[in-house]
């Protein structure tokens, strides 16, 4: 059983999703921030008439890295049961590749806390290890705590 | 029996209809409980039942038929004056229309509703309100009840037939014969000829149309019959088959049949004669009503003024329309630079701006309901409460025609039906209490609706005991809500709002109505959630108000763009009152500072302003003069100076570099936002104002709930996303406590009052000899006369003229006054007969200027202060003189005027002069000194309390029309103090109609006088102080 994986990276380090959650990328994109707000909302998008909330996905990561990426590429998910859009700002998109359902591993026990729970398997390629995130645990917990 | 599943569509506008019907009855027999007995009720009632029993008939829904027919059956006798209503019954009834209700809104289920209680109960109210014909009633009822269910059965015989038919691809059909006629003559007999039609079909009914029989005129012989049958034969086979002609068979449609019952076909059939196409199932009505349809030959059903839509469709449509403006508003947005390059498009465009914003109201208003669908439940609801807590309470309703989107009239319901049973209960006292306080006995509830500034405002009133602010104080802090400190800053309005806060309540016990704490925040969340505010008055003892404010349109909104640190942000405009643009240099307009806050005065109110940088938690930034660069703004205050770096301090002591010292900052320019929301306001300070935009609002997705600030989120002209702003969030979020009672008038508010209460002075100006103009009130000229000079006639040194038969002294004001006299003959003079004199005289001048009517501001001037002036004022640029007639009649003749003293037994007495016109104040003083009392004045009822309380007067005069507490209040707060009662009081005023008399007298006052008739006025004060010393 092979699954579609959309690698991409995010301050430099190698991310991947689950490809069938992925409604679009989208590059240049305008983006206005949101005053106010938790510092991992990047800011609200137009697209197409519909407003998409952006997600500063390093910082609910917790990935150090470049900071402040003023990054202009985005992942829109799909978000079928739910009105309000998703999206996350992203380095710049891979490509997308077959894994077998086997190589998916669990993640590393030294992976802690809030961080190890949105990475849902690691993949071991050629070069690099590759993160599997999981979007519905990500955005689940952000709504949550939003009430 | 069996309910058709696919007739789901029967079944969902049956329900639709029978849920209208049901309410029908609910509210006519509510009407009957507290009206007397009216037919049309009876009637509604009657035909509403008819109808549900009808169509549900005929879909199957035996529990309801059976229901309905028990109602209709007491209805039926109650119409026919059989049995008379009473309030026992309604109980029974209305119980009996709520099982209904509830098999009504789930009838799938219907058939397991338990209906025996409700059946058992209506049958006795058959039986029990019996008349003297008992026996025969009874055998007759059940008779009655017999025939009526047979023929039900039949008719669900006969519905199931044709429903069979129907599905087996059968046609329906009719033929009219006449027994005589057509059948026999022809030797076949009745049942041959139903044997022939069953040989081909399959019969439903046959009937006799005995309404023609029986009504007709003539002697009839002959008599019709319709049969009813189903066939799979085609209409020309039949006609073949059957031996009759083609225009005798008539075919019903098939999706009809299926929603008449056999019953109604017959009459139907009928009526199918004349029309031949078969009309949209009309309800199931009474007999007169299809006699109607008989007569109406050909006529279609009456069109309906309203259709019914899919509430799905509707929301899309109204999505689609917000997405046009939306796209409208991008489409103009940027075509504005090209729309000069393009001859010919600008109107193109206009049109379809117009064209769009009129279409998205259109489509907003289809969704609006009026408010009665939530009011109405209410009747209902205070009827069972008021029973179930034994008190008395009135529903009083308001303004039902007001409308409402139909998402938000859906969202009330709740909240209202928590506020109106907390009014009832927590805030309705016992009708015991009540009689004790001298309230009467019944409680009143006022619902109320109506528009007021963009907004609509639902009341919900009740005369009930008010809430204690100082109970509400108490509890707050023994559960912890707030602490002491914060308790002591809160004003009243703050220490209300502590009652939306989950867990709150002041109830001693709960119970099932309301007391667990758990509706008002509830409330006031689903308020807030329509973007709505709530706001609670009270008055203790008096009774409490909750007002709720909701917004008018959901989804389109006009709004403010504006800009604060390089962002734009949307600020509806429904709370927007103006918009304040202020320069440092300017004076008139200076924002002030208490305590570190910014306070602007405009208009003699105190503004709160904030930054909305600031309260959005922006940094604030200014383009730093010499580097050209944004730095980090760190003053507080917009119009400080900015502190220089560090070298420059050795300037500070340089006098003279202190001028270069104050540098404003480099935006001395402040635009400030008013924003009202009920009674708050405040101002909210921007960078810049781009203009002014219609905006789709869309919901905040929910990870940004969390701002307070934000009510929603849009897509600007220009493509971008730009939050809209919530004006209570902002308030909120900047932490500012709003003072109480918005009704105190501050001081601003007096002026302007006081200002257009002034009384309007109508003045005739006029010249005597010298170049001075003079002026008279006009209330005191009788008539102007012109006149020539041989008129004039001498006597000793006075001159006479001769009026209406008699002769008439006349003087010149220049004899008298301390004006130029400068007599030279003329030809003509003008004189003036005053009024209100006892012994008139004529004025004699020379030239009439004008009338000139305006609010004077007198200066007594001691220079010019003589008797027989009283002051002078700049009118149109020129100094005028104003004219005191009774000092100059007294100068004139000196022993007509005898001295009249206010002197009695050696003490002087002291009266009280209420007005507010300088202009009267002046002249009532004046002759009130001048008769030897003391004055003291006041400008208002208000003033003229306080005075009272510290100094003892004689008598009151007042003035009836004044700001703050007019006459009237003031008189009657007089009566009702015991150590002021006695006073006598006397109203002087321009207003003398017989009306104002007999209210003035009512409410207190001694003496009821005109303003500027001295003698009358000095004579009645004498003799009112003489009365009230007599009656003490």
């Amino acid at each position: 059983m092979t699954v579609k994986v959309l690698t991409f990276y995010l301050n430099g380090s190698l991310l991947g999703i689950d490809v069938t959650l992925v409604k679009e990328i989208n590059r240049n994109v305008d983006h206005t921030a949101v005053p106010g707000s938790q510092d991992y909302i990047v800011g609200f998008l137009n697209m197409r008439g519909q407003v998409v909330t952006l997600f500063n996905l390093a910082n609910l990561l917790n990935l150090k890295g470049l900071n402040d990426q003023e990054g202009h590429t985005c992942v829109i998910l799909k978000t079928p049961k739910d009105p309000d859009q998703v999206g996350f700002l992203i380095d710049h998109p891979g490509d997308v590749i077959d894994i077998d359902k086997e190589e998916f591993e669990l993640p590393p026990a030294n992976i802690g806390g809030v961080e190890g729970e949105f990475i849902s398997s690691v993949v071991k390629l050629k070069n690099e290890l590759l993160m599997i995130i999981d979007p519905k645990k990500i955005f689940k917990d952000q709504r949550n705590t939003e009430g | 029996m069996r309910i058709m599943l696919e007739d789901d569509e029967f079944i969902q506008s049956f329900v639709e209809e029978a849920k209208v019907h049901v309410e029908t009855v609910e509210t006519e027999l509510l009407q009957l409980d507290t009206n007397n007995v009216n037919a049309e009720s009876i009637n509604n009632i009657f035909r509403a039942v008819h109808s549900i029993k009808g169509t549900s008939g005929f879909l199957g829904l035996t529990k309801i038929v059976e229901l309905s027919h028990a109602m209709e059956n007491i209805f039926g006798e109650i119409r026919s004056e059989k049995m008379s209503i009473h309030a026992g019954m309604i109980d029974i009834l209305l119980s009996a229309n709520d099982c209904m209700k509830i098999m009504v809104n789930d009838v799938k289920s219907s058939e397991e509703v338990d209906i025996s209680e409700a059946l058992e109960q209506l049958s006795a109210i058959m039986a029990g309100k019996v008349s003297s014909r008992a026996e025969v009633k009874k055998a007759a009822d059940s008779e009655e009840n017999k025939t009526i269910s047979k023929i039900f059965d039949d008719t669900e015989k006969k519905r199931l037939k044709i429903e069979d038919g129907i599905e087996r691809g059968h046609k329906i059909f009719c033929i009219k014969k006449s027994l005589d006629g057509d059948l026999m003559k022809n030797d076949l007999t009745l049942v041959r000829f139903i044997q022939q039609i069953s040989s081909i079909g399959m019969v439903i009914d046959c009937s006799v149309d005995l309404n023609e029989l029986l009504d007709g005129e003539h002697e009839k012989e002959d008599v019709s019959l319709e049969f009813l049958f189903t066939s799979v034969l085609e209409k020309d086979m039949l006609t073949s088959v059957l031996d009759l002609p083609e225009e005798d068979i008539h075919e019903l449609q098939a999706a009809d049949p299926g929603e008449i019952p056999a019953t109604e076909v017959k009459e139907q059939s009928a009526a199918v004669e004349n029309t031949p196409v078969v009309e949209n199932p009309p309800a199931v009505e009474a007999e007169e009503h299809t006699k109607e349809v008989h007569a109406a030959k050909g006529q279609i059903a009456a069109p309906e003024d309203s259709i019914r839509v899919n509430v799905m469709l509707l929301n899309d449509l109204l999505n689609l329309a917000s997405e046009m403006v939306l796209a409208r508003n991008q489409l103009l947005r940027t075509m504005e630079s090209h729309k000069k390059s393009i001859p010919g498009i600008e109107p193109i465009f206009q049109n379809i701006d117009h064209i769009t914003t009129n279409l998205q109201e259109k489509i907003m208003q289809t969704r609006m309901q009026p408010i009665s669908n939530v009011f109405n439940k209410f009747p209902r609801i205070i009827r069972e409460l008021s029973k179930k807590l034994d008190k008395e309470i009135h529903l009083e309703m308001e303004g039902t025609e007001v409308e409402l989107d139909k998402s938000i009239i859906e969202a009330l319901g709740d909240p209202m039906t928590h506020l109106v049973r907390n009014a009832v209960d927590h805030g309705m006292e016992t009708p015991a209490d009540r009689e004790k306080q001298g309230k009467p006995r019944e409680g009143t509830v006022r619902l109320k609706a109506y528009h007021e500034g963009g907004y609509v405002n639902i009341d919900v009133i009740d005369d009930g005991k008010g809430i204690d602010v100082e109970i509400i104080r108490k509890k707050a802090l023994e559960k912890g809500f707030v602490g002491k400190l914060d308790l002591a800053s809160m004003g009243e309005q703050d220490v209300l709002k502590l009652l939306f806060k989950p867990g709150f309540s002041t109830a001693e016990k709960v119970t099932d109505i309301s007391g667990r704490g758990v509706g008002m925040d509830v409330v006031k969340t689903n308020i807030e959630k329509l973007g709505g505010t709530i706001e609670i008055f009270t008055v203790l003892h008096a009774g409490t108000t909750f007002r709720l404010l909701l917004p008018l349109t959901l989804a389109i909104i006009p709004s403010l763009i504006v800009e604060a640190e390089q962002q734009k942000f949307a600020l509806p405009q429904v709370n927007l009152q103006e918009i304040v643009r202020i320069k440092a240099s300017d004076p008139a307009r200076r924002i002030e500072y208490i305590n570190n806050s910014e306070v602007l005065r405009l208009r003699g109110k105190l503004l709160p302003i904030v930054h909305l940088a600031d309260v959005l938690g922006l940094n604030r930034t200014y383009i730093d003069e010499k580097t050209g660069e944004s730095a980090r703004e760190r003053r507080k205050a917009l119009f400080d100076y900015r502190r220089l770096s560090q070298t420059d301090f050795t300037l500070i002591n340089d006098q003279s570099k202190l001028g270069e010292r104050r540098r404003p900052g480099s935006t001395n320019i402040v635009r400030i936002l008013v924003i009202k929301i009920g009674f708050r306001r405040l101002g909210i300070a921007v960078d810049a104002i781009h203009g002014s935009e219609e905006i789709l609002v869309k919901t905040l997705p929910v990870y940004v709930k969390e701002c307070k600030c934000y009510s929603g989120v849009t897509i600007l002209g220009d493509g971008k996303t730009s939050m809209i702003l919530d004006p209570s969030g902002i308030i909120e979020k900047a932490n500012l406590h709003f003072l109480d009672v918005p009704d105190e008038k501050k001081y601003g508010d007096m002026i302007e009052e006081s200002e257009s209460i002034r009384e309007n002075q109508n003045l005739l100006l006029f010249q005597c000899s010298g170049p001075e103009t003079l002026a008279l009130d006009m209330s005191m000229v009788s008539r102007v006369e012109e006149i020539k000079a041989e008129d004039i006639d001498q006597v000793g040194d006075r001159e006479y003229i001769k009026f209406r038969g008699n002769s008439l002294r006349v003087i010149r004001p220049e004899d008298f006054l301390p004006i130029v006299n400068k007599k030279t003959p003329k030809s003509k003079y003008y004189v003036i007969i005053p009024k209100l004199v006892n012994n008139p005289m004529g004025i004699l001048i020379e030239r009439i200027h004008d009338t000139i009517q305006a609010a004077i501001n007198v200066t007594q001037d001691d220079n010019i202060k003589s008797k027989g002036i009283i002051g002078s004022t700049i009118l149109n640029n020129t100094m005028v003189l104003l004219i005191n007639v009774y000092e100059l009649f007294e100068n004139a003749n000196p022993e007509e005027y005898k001295d009249e003293t206010g002197i009695k037994k050696g003490v002087k007495l002291s009266i009280l002069l209420v007005e507010d016109t300088p202009f009267f104040q002046m002249l009532e003083k004046n002759y009130l000194e001048d008769s030897g009392y003391n004055v003291f004045s006041a400008q208002n009822g208000k003033e003229a309390l306080e005075i009272l309380q510290t100094q003892k007067v004689d008598a009151v005069v007042s003035d009836i029309n004044m700001p703050v507490m007019n006459g009237l209040e003031f008189v009657r707060k007089i009566r009702t103090s015991p150590d002021l009662a006695h006073l006598p009081v006397i109203a002087i005023t321009s207003l003398a109609g017989e009306a104002q008399v007999k209210e003035g007298l009512e409410a207190g006052f001694d003496a009821y006088e005109l303003k500027l008739d001295r003698q009358r006025l000095l004579s009645i004060l004498e003799k009112a102080i003489q009365k009230r010393r007599k009656t003490v």
